[in-house]
């Protein structure tokens, strides 16, 4: 039982990061209707920027981790105001190459800047861990699920109870009559690039905890959100968070015990599962398990 | 354009064809009152050899790339500023390969015009990659990675001792450490990984261990969390851990959260002293898994970092103060240095032959002999019957105040399952 409740807790802490990385895919979508793909990036420079303040500049960890998440939320602002913003009413397709050409750009700048070797993150609880029963949570597992639900709480009040939110709604819903009625949508999508920025470096930071670092290719793991995104509902900040935290525990707990019952599956099925999860509920829900049927004129 | 003018138009694109195709193959030349057969990246006239490096400047082996490329970068610019190679100089061209096949196969092809041979590629997947497109050109690769299918190939020129045999090694050091011990293996899951697999098996018959469990990862993963739980629900006292440093870090990590400490042993390329600290060295941050990377045991068949009673230990310090001062006592720029050491034997060789080309270095490293590398890791042997250079195995010990974080447990040994180890179909 206690292998269970561990690797169910594990998944829980894998699901709460991609539950991060999926919100902060989803926040852009919902707002421009197009895939950032250079979230993983994002993620990776919040998650660097905390780590350099706090090992070699020796800031504080929270205040480090405050000034990182607003550091990579500027970092999306500059990036949709100097970039996007000029983009605006093109095809979809020259934004998504655009966010392309960021993430490859924050390739090639972060080794430069912070090396190519493994960092720790920083943060206070290093190895540490708690004993609950026969079960033993990481202290960094803790506070990434703690984190997650935290942040998702707030962007819920963001969302359902600020002047913002209302106006990212409604943009996400029909942008053209949300302009006709005064939103402005400018303003909208840079809000909605600051927040995806924030909740990256949130997400990277809890990701390069013990006992993994924060290197260049942290930002790998957003690719392993999308099956979370789609999951969900790709427009459904629920679904992101629920399609995160449902692929984490099928992996972990695939991982756990399909080596043992189901060998002959191979050694890479948990890598697998996830999508097998995405296709069946797919299958039944094709819009996921959030997402919105776009309404259709016959 | 007149007919004239194209005649002359033809008659100057022909000579410049020419001149472009002698360059290319380098011509000959006269060397030590020898003529010299030259090729691609060989320029007689000014006596230049150029090398190429494929190697990981960033993604999750560059903890390994970048130093290895250093150690060997370093030894040939010592080299040149020594008078050469009989007078010749070599020059090394390095691409960043992120140890992603696809891009070693795009900076292979874009460099070969340009160099004699592949001074490094790293990795396992990385180097098969390129393997055939090697074999089909007669280009050898200095390769850097213990995969055991390599050292039957021709093509490739191996230093130190394979995966496989480092593991069998490893296997046998702990049956006569602890007798009726319960072993488990954690391994990458490609060809890397499946080299470790390969000497754990091979020493099981040969020892008849207790196997008490098996368990993959990916280099994609973030979580360790079932791999430490299946070693330790298995009941391993011994794990071999045949992984990159992150995921080295991450399964000794994940196992000491759920209180499991078992004697862990890193395969060679699991280890990296910056697992220890932010530096590398014992001045810097110490790293959240510091204290459980302490007493892991890590394989490797290299000389103690600045071990005096090592010949060539002298020399290999000079060479890293004059070049590199900066570089923190690291395996893998031995390893490189060591490297560049046999590939200056094989050019050696090579230039005595009187032969240049991409055959005449095949030929050279073919028969070469025995390569002495100062003590620094254990001699090669190169012989047309091929075959691992090595089958030795020196077992270390974390330990927080060595340099290097590392001291040795056990010399250079070899056990009877590395040798009966087989090679190739």
């Amino acid at each position: 039982m206690s292998t269970f409740l561990e690797l169910l807790f594990a998944g829980i802490a894998l699901g709460a990061v991609y539950a991060l990385v999926a919100l902060g895919f989803t926040v852009v979508f919902r707002a421009s209707r197009v895939i950032n793909f250079a979230q993983g990036e994002l993620l990776a420079l919040g998650a660097f920027v905390v780590s350099w303040l706090v090992i070699d500049i020796h800031v504080p960890f929270w205040l480090a981790f405050v000034v990182g998440a607003a550091g990579t939320g500027l970092a999306a602002f500059i990036f949709q105001q100097g970039v996007l913003r000029f983009a605006l009413g093109r095809p979809d397709f020259t934004i998504v190459m655009l966010t392309l050409g960021l993430a490859t750009v924050l390739q090639a700048v972060l080794p430069t800047l912070f090396g190519s070797t493994g960092r720790a993150n920083g943060d206070p609880w290093g190895g540490t861990s708690v004993r609950a029963g026969d079960v033993a949570l990481a202290w960094v597992q803790v506070w990434t699920i703690v984190a997650a639900l935290l942040v998702l709480a707030a962007f819920w009040v963001f969302n359902n109870h600020s002047k913002y939110g209302l106006a990212m709604r409604s943009a996400a819903s029909d942008p053209e009559a949300a302009l006709a009625v005064g939103v402005p949508l400018r303003r909208v999508y840079a809000t909605a690039w600051v927040l995806a920025g924030v909740v990256a470096c949130i997400g990277g930071v809890f990701l390069g905890g013990y006992p993994n670092t924060v290197d260049p290719n942290i930002g790998n793991t957003a690719l392993l959100a999308f099956p979370a995104i789609i999951l969900g509902g790709i427009d459904s900040t629920t679904g992101a968070v629920v399609g995160g935290f449902l692929i984490g525990i099928v992996e972990e707990l695939t991982a756990g015990y399909q080596p043992q019952y189901a060998s002959w599956l191979g050694s890479n099925f948990y890598l697998v599962a996830p999508y097998v999860l995405m296709i069946i509920v797919l299958l039944i829900r094709p819009y996921g398990l959030f997402g919105s049927r776009p309404a259709e004129r016959l | 354009m007149d007919r004239t003018t194209r005649v002359r138009t033809g008659v100057v694109a022909t000579v410049a064809a020419a001149t472009v195709a002698a360059c290319g193959t380098g011509g000959s030349s006269s060397s030590s009152g020898g003529s010299i057969t030259g090729g691609p990246g060989v320029n007689v006239s000014s006596k230049t050899i150029t090398l190429g490096v494929l190697t990981p400047l960033s993604g999750v082996a560059a903890v390994i790339g970048a130093p290895l490329a250093a150690g060997q970068a370093d030894y040939f610019k010592w080299l040149d500023a020594n008078g050469g190679i009989d007078g010749w100089k070599v020059n090394v061209t390095t691409e960043d390969t992120k140890y992603d096949p696809q891009t070693e196969v795009q900076e292979y092809n874009q460099i070969l015009p340009n160099v004699l041979f592949i001074g490094q590629s790293l990795g396992s997947p990385t180097t098969q990659a390129i393997e055939s497109l090697a074999t089909s050109g007669n280009v050898l690769i200095g390769t850097a990675a213990q995969d055991s299918a390599f050292v039957v190939k021709s093509v490739n020129a191996v230093i130190g001792t394979p995966y496989a045999v480092d593991v069998a090694n490893a296997m046998y050091y702990v049956t006569q450490h602890a007798s009726g011990a319960k072993i488990g293996i954690v391994y990458q899951n490609d060809a890397y990984g499946q080299d470790g697999l390969k000497g754990y098996d091979a020493a099981k018959q040969a020892y008849n261990f207790d196997d008490v469990g098996q368990a993959t990862y990916n280099v994609t993963d973030t979580s360790f969390t079932s791999q430490a739980l299946a070693m330790k629900n298995d009941g391993a006292q011994y794990v071999m851990l045949t992984a990159i440093p992150s995921a080295a870090a991450g399964i000794i990590g994940a196992a000491a959260v759920i209180g499991y400490h078992p004697q862990w042993i890193l395969q060679g390329p699991a280890w990296s002293e910056f697992l220890m600290t932010s530096t590398g060295v014992a001045s810097g941050t110490k790293t959240p898994v510091y204290p459980v990377m302490l007493g892991a045991w890590v394989l490797g068949y290299e000389a103690a970092w600045g071990d005096n009673s090592v010949a060539g230990m002298s020399q290999f310090l000079q060479v890293q103060q004059q070049y590199s001062p900066n570089q923190v006592p690291d395996g893998y720029y031995m390893y490189g240095y060591c490297l560049a050491l046999m590939e200056k034997d094989v050019l050696q060789k090579a230039i005595s032959n009187g032969d240049l080309s991409r055959q005449g270095v095949l030929n050279a490293k073919l028969n070469l002999g025995t390569v002495d590398f100062g003590g620094l890791i254990p001699t090669a042997d190169y012989t047309p019957q091929l075959g691992p250079a090595d089958r030795e195995t020196g077992i270390y010990q974390v330990d927080g105040s060595s340099a290097g974080f590392l001291k040795q447990i056990q010399p250079f040994f070899e056990s009877s399952a590395a040798q009966s180890l087989t090679f190739g179909s």
